[in-house]
């Protein structure tokens, strides 16, 4: 089915095309969120919002950008929302004096050596990504893992190429310096 | 470029996102540097190995919880679209009337208020002492009816 036409039947409230379109962007739109707040229930409460979202505003899509970008920019909004109220909260109730937050793969199936290897290595990466401001953090996650060029990124971001280019070369400088402390 | 700036620029030359000249002037100082050789290894290995290959997949109950909320914003859509209707079929006609009604318990009570009081102020009106002196009424004293001279009075006042 094409996208405009699975458009077109959610907006005349087919549940069906509701389904369809949930199962083609499900695993892109945890993926992210799941990247973005690097917590699993967290990743799943946001993805639930991002769907609802775009279901209830279906209406406003004209067409214009891709439909995987509308997601994007929706899905990174709520995960930013979601974060900065979750910070709130954490900071709130103390929670941050506690405990860290998982890192994205879990490590409790055995699995060779490389694959451990490769493990703590994403958990570095991840730890590192975090610790990033919230933009700078979304721009490395659409360009690393989920493979948007910079114009994609823009659209997503709602900001120019320039400022793509910018938020990106900070990152990875950033990156650079916290990855190296974390890797002695 | 100094020690510090390369070091700091290590990523974005493993993702080869420097310039030409700017590469060139890293890999000199990379074969130079013992320590910026030693990071540039660590990062690199770090960076790569840290690449995703499977996507995690959220919850398979997911979609019945959107599913859920989507069908609770159906529902109370219904519910307001319910209430409207009545709104405009039954309630408007019977709040019309009952604002009728009101003002016509209004008036009523109103009315008999003001009647009340009117008759009152006829009933409590008596002839005050200073208009009774006025008239000379003072002079005359009341025979009682029934005695003598309460019928000659009468019979007086009648041939007058």
């Amino acid at each position: 089915m094409e996208e405009s036409e699975l458009i077109e039947k959610i907006k005349r409230n087919d549940r069906t095309a509701s389904r369809t379109f949930y199962e083609n962007y499900k695993d892109m739109i945890y993926n992210l969120c799941y990247r973005m707040l690097n917590n699993k229930q967290d990743a799943e409460d946001v993805t639930e919002d991002v769907f609802v979202k775009a279901f209830r505003s279906v209406d406003k899509f004209r067409g214009d950008a891709k439909l995987s970008t509308w997601l994007y920019q929706i899905a990174v909004n709520t995960a930013l929302n979601y974060a900065r109220n979750k910070k709130i909260v954490a900071w709130l109730s103390l929670d941050f004096l506690v405990g860290k937050e998982e890192y994205l793969l879990d490590n409790s199936q055995a699995r060779p050596d490389l694959e451990l290897e490769k493990n703590e290595s994403e958990a570095l990466v991840q730890q590192a990504i975090q610790s990033l401001p919230p933009r700078q953090r979304t721009a490395v996650i659409l360009q690393r893992y989920e493979g948007l060029s910079y114009k994609e990124i823009a659209n997503v971001m709602k900001t120019s190429l320039s400022s793509v280019e910018s938020l990106l070369h900070h990152a990875k400088d950033n990156l650079t310096e916290k990855l190296t402390a974390l890797l002695k | 470029m100094k020690h510090k700036e390369i070091r700091k620029k290590l990523l974005r030359y493993i993702d080869l996102e420097l310039s030409e000249k700017e590469r060139a002037e890293i890999q000199r100082h990379l074969e130079r540097c013992e320590q910026c050789r030693e990071d540039f290894q660590l990062l690199s290995g770090a960076w790569k190995l840290s690449q995703p290959i499977k996507r995690a997949q959220p919850s398979p109950f997911l979609w019945n919880k959107i599913s859920a909320r989507l069908d609770e914003k159906v529902q109370r859509g219904q519910l307001i679209h319910k209430a409207v209707l009545f709104i405009r079929q039954t309630a408007r006609p019977a709040l019309t009337a009952a604002i009728v009604l009101l003002g016509f318990f209004i008036g009523i009570k109103l009315g008999n208020r003001l009647f009340m009081e009117n008759l009152s102020s006829w009933q409590t009106s008596e002839v005050s002492i200073q208009s009774q002196s006025e008239f000379g009424l003072e002079n005359f004293q009341l025979l009682s009816s029934g005695s003598l001279g309460g019928e000659m009075a009468v019979l007086m006042d009648y041939k007058k």
